[in-house]
């Protein structure tokens, strides 16, 4: 049933660009006692799948901003490369904390954004910014 | 549109995907938003900005044996039913209320896994 709900909420995080592929990793590392590589190549493996489904929804409801794609990807092949490198070379027991930390931190941003935006677009509804 | 931005945010979220398999999303949505793209945009182009990228990842994963295809198979049912209810409920879901509510979910997992 946990497995269900966490399988659940990741599909649903990662197609709205939340990052859901924390909450399968944590699922896998807390709960399931898969060491933290493995997690993440699950994630990875799942996110794949998941947003195959995702992207085609996002280009028929006419989301995607297609001119960026390239040179964002260019930019991002390298940096795999780079990250995949310092994964292997940090291994599952180091990557555990440095993730929890990022998590963290991610966390407390998101919570902290949600204050600064919250008064504004209330106030100003005219300036129409994409919020409805 | 902040140029500079796409780049940048490209290079980020794959740094973040590389390393932890996870956290794209989470750099690229805001740079977006940053370059130009109002939220609804951003959040899908950074899916399709971070799918390419994860399939570089997961060959690294593969070839350095970090997991294997049948780890991932029992989690793709509800994942997939997931995605779904996700993609319709991106136009009307209050995007704030849902950062909130994942951002505490983020902090208290965090916390588990630090003392744990």
């Amino acid at each position: 049933m946990l497995r269900a709900i966490a399988s659940f909420l990741t599909g649903a995080a990662a197609s709205m660009g939340l990052g859901g592929g924390f909450i399968l990793v944590l699922y896998l590392t807390l709960y399931a006692d898969i060491p933290q590589r493995t997690a993440q190549g699950v994630n990875l493996f799942f996110f794949l799948t998941v947003s195959l489904l995702s992207l085609y929804l996002h280009y028929r409801h006419k989301l995607l901003e297609i001119k960026i794609l390239l040179p964002a990807i260019a930019a991002g092949i390298p940096a795999v490369w780079i990250g995949c490198m310092v994964s292997e070379k940090l291994g599952s027991s180091r990557l555990r904390p440095l993730f929890a930390v990022f998590v963290l931190a991610v966390g407390c941003r998101e919570l902290f954004s949600k204050r600064i935006q919250k008064n504004p677009p209330e106030r100003e509804p005219s300036r129409g910014s994409g919020n409805h | 549109m902040k140029k500079f931005l796409i780049p940048l945010m490209g290079g980020l979220a794959g740094f973040l995907n590389g390393l932890f398999g996870a956290g794209g999303g989470v750099i690229a949505v805001p740079l977006l938003q940053k370059a130009g793209l109002d939220p609804r945009r951003a959040h899908a182009t950074s899916v399709a900005v971070i799918f390419p990228l994860s399939i570089i990842s997961i060959c690294f994963y593969f070839a350095q044996g970090a997991l294997t295809a049948g780890d991932a198979l029992p989690y793709l049912p509800f994942g997939l039913v997931g995605g779904v209810v996700g993609s319709r409920l991106l136009k009307r879901i209050n995007a704030d209320l849902l950062r909130q509510v994942f951002g505490v979910l983020l902090i208290l997992s965090a916390l588990r896994m630090l003392w744990s």
